[in-house]
């Protein structure tokens, strides 16, 4: 048998192992670290093994199911409301033929801009003595709303500028899943005399499932998680209304510097991670 | 009758698309102009449409008297320099997983491998980063950045050009290697000047990534390094009163380099940000 041609290895194995060295490693890091009782801050607490004492801590601290229910509910209501309105868009722009390219292009703006940028934007227009969105409401005659100041409405913003920002990102990918549809598909139902929704229901949905898997599964792994605006905006709150799962990992982390309470919520932060994120890769590998 | 019932179909379209774009795009001006506007100006609830007195004062106070220049220019060798070293590491790295002969098992497991590292949350990234980097001394310094942005983006940008790398016929590689050509003459003649826009894309792609970052940057830099997003979130944490002007300004600044882009590389865009799965 002819020895077996193992060059490939010169050209990939240096990126790979940097990748490891510093993705894997860290991880098996924090693994253990985990396990152990460890602050930066409060040197006085000894560096010390205590077992599974963190995760059990994590797991009847109100907060961090707190971040986990507002976490969900975010991802939920935040991939659902893209994925109508990025619909829509792409079923307009679809039969649209000039300057079509144009508003591609303004449309892939906002998911494009540094995510602390669409943070400091938030703080102005919704900012409730001179922001441009209470100006629109007094102008309708609604009542004037301290939008990211107020638990009440801080979740509610938070999704408003998730939606403002990622909608596109669905439209993109369903715009060209539509230009894709060859035209033959629809003729045989125009010829029986089906309406519109009748053939976006039959013909269009069905044939981009693809498109809307990949697109739900990057959206809910990015929008799962969330930090830059919510960073800039409410660092969490007020009163921990916004505060998702990476914003209550990282505060655990970098400002009470419990490296060990932080390390386990990380860890069950990837272990949750893990099962969507496999699902996707399997989507694009199964493509490639 | 159709016919007309077309064009008003046509129109409202039209005017659907219009007032979306409307929608869409005035958070963005309104933010731009921000930087041109008095601080008073901004807070002053009668004049929020009122863009009487616009100045360039702000610019200037910042261009002088702040470290500004040194933040941006921080932003720049971070992304420039990181997007750089990623190249070079990803290039040879995707030319392997296409190009090269291999058993189809192990290129399967690792794309796979190369891919699933891109799904990593940050935060579980960074803290043993930041643990490690403070033994090692690499904390708050450049080249601990760039060297986390280096690793952290060759998985996304490796598996960009594998796609852009396979489009590429293999004949003319093999072709050129029964006369005696090597695998890295195939890559330096062939492959790279044959997939120009492709690597073009990935290099755009990868400096707007590391340009945008901010959780490893807040973590990772301090007072001289910061970079533009750090340097604008420790801004608005600095003062009682927000500089809505000050804000609008760092906005222009780090969305300038995005919008040229997405403005002339559209398609490449698209296809990056889908994980190579749009293309056309």
């Amino acid at each position: 048998m002819a020895k077996k041609d193992r060059t490939w290895m010169i050209y990939v194995f240096p990126a790979l192992l940097l990748v490891l060295l510093v993705g894997i490693g860290p991880l098996l890091y924090s693994l253990v670290v985990s396990t152990f009782q460890f602050n930066l801050a409060k040197l006085q607490i000894p560096f010390r093994f205590v077992g599974l004492r963190n995760y059990a801590r994590l797991f009847t601290d109100p907060g961090f199911w707190n971040s986990l229910g507002l976490t969900l509910l975010f991802v939920a209501v935040s991939v659902s409301i893209e994925l109508v309105l990025g619909t829509i868009l792409a079923l307009v722009l679809a039969e649209v033929e000039r300057g079509r390219s144009l508003f591609r292009s303004l449309f892939l703006i906002s998911m494009m801009i540094t995510p602390i940028a669409v943070g400091l934007m938030g703080r102005f227009i919704f900012s409730d003595v001179s922001g441009i969105v209470n100006w629109m409401f007094r102008l309708l005659g609604l009542p004037r709303i301290i939008w990211y100041g107020d638990p009440r409405f801080a979740l509610t913003t938070m999704i408003i500028l998730d939606v403002w920002e990622w909608s596109s990102f669905v439209f993109l990918l369903v715009l060209a899943g539509l230009m894709g549809i060859p035209p033959e598909f629809y003729e045989a139902a125009h010829v029986e005399g089906a309406g519109f929704l009748a053939r976006l229901f039959s013909i269009t949905l069905p044939t981009l499932r693809p498109m809307y898997v990949l697109a739900a599964l990057i959206r809910v792994i990015d929008a799962f998680k969330e930090f830059d605006k919510i960073y800039i905006m409410t660092k969490g709150g007020p009163n921990f209304a916004t505060d998702l799962f990476s914003i209550h990992n990282y505060m655990i982390a970098f400002k009470e510097f419990n490296i060990g309470m932080g390390s386990a919520m990380s860890i069950v932060f990837l272990a949750m991670m893990f099962g969507i994120g496999t699902l996707l890769v399997r989507v694009l590998t199964r493509e490639a | 009758m159709a016919m007309r019932r077309s064009k008003t179909a046509a129109g409202f379209r039209y005017l659907f698309i219009v007032v979306a774009l409307v929608i869409y795009l005035t958070p963005i001006f309104f933010q731009v102009i921000a930087g041109f506007r008095t601080t008073g100006a901004t807070y002053d609830p009668d004049k929020i449409v009122n863009f009487r007195g616009l100045t360039l004062e702000t610019w200037i106070d910042l261009i002088h008297h702040q470290n500004f220049l040194s933040y941006l220019r921080n932003s720049l060798v971070a992304s420039v320099s990181s997007t750089l070293i990623i190249m070079l590491f990803s290039i040879p790295a995707a030319f392997g997983l296409a190009k090269m002969p291999m058993g189809r098992k192990t290129r399967a497991n690792l794309s796979f491998e190369f891919l699933s590292m891109r799904m990593l949350p940050g935060i579980a990234v960074i803290i043993p980063i930041f643990v490690a980097f403070k033994r090692l001394g690499l904390l708050y310094t450049m080249q601990g950045l760039v060297l986390l942005y280096v690793v952290f983006n060759i998985p996304l940008a490796t598996w960009l050009l594998n796609g852009f790398f396979k489009e590429v016929s293999s004949e003319i590689g093999e072709a050129s290697r029964i006369d005696g050509c090597s695998y890295f003459e195939e890559l330096v003649r062939i492959v790279i000047p044959l997939s120009g826009p492709g690597l073009l894309s990935v290099t755009i792609l990868t400096f707007i990534f590391t340009w945008n970052e901010f959780m490893f940057a807040s973590v990772l830099t301090m007072s001289a390094i910061r970079t533009l997003p750090v340097w604008a979130a420790y801004t608005t944490q600095q003062h009682y009163i927000i500089s809505y002007p000050v804000l609008g300004i760092s906005f222009t600044v780090m969305i300038v380099p995005v919008v040229v882009f997405a403005l002339t590389m559209q398609r490449y865009l698209i296809r990056g940000l889908s994980f190579g799965a749009v293309k056309e």
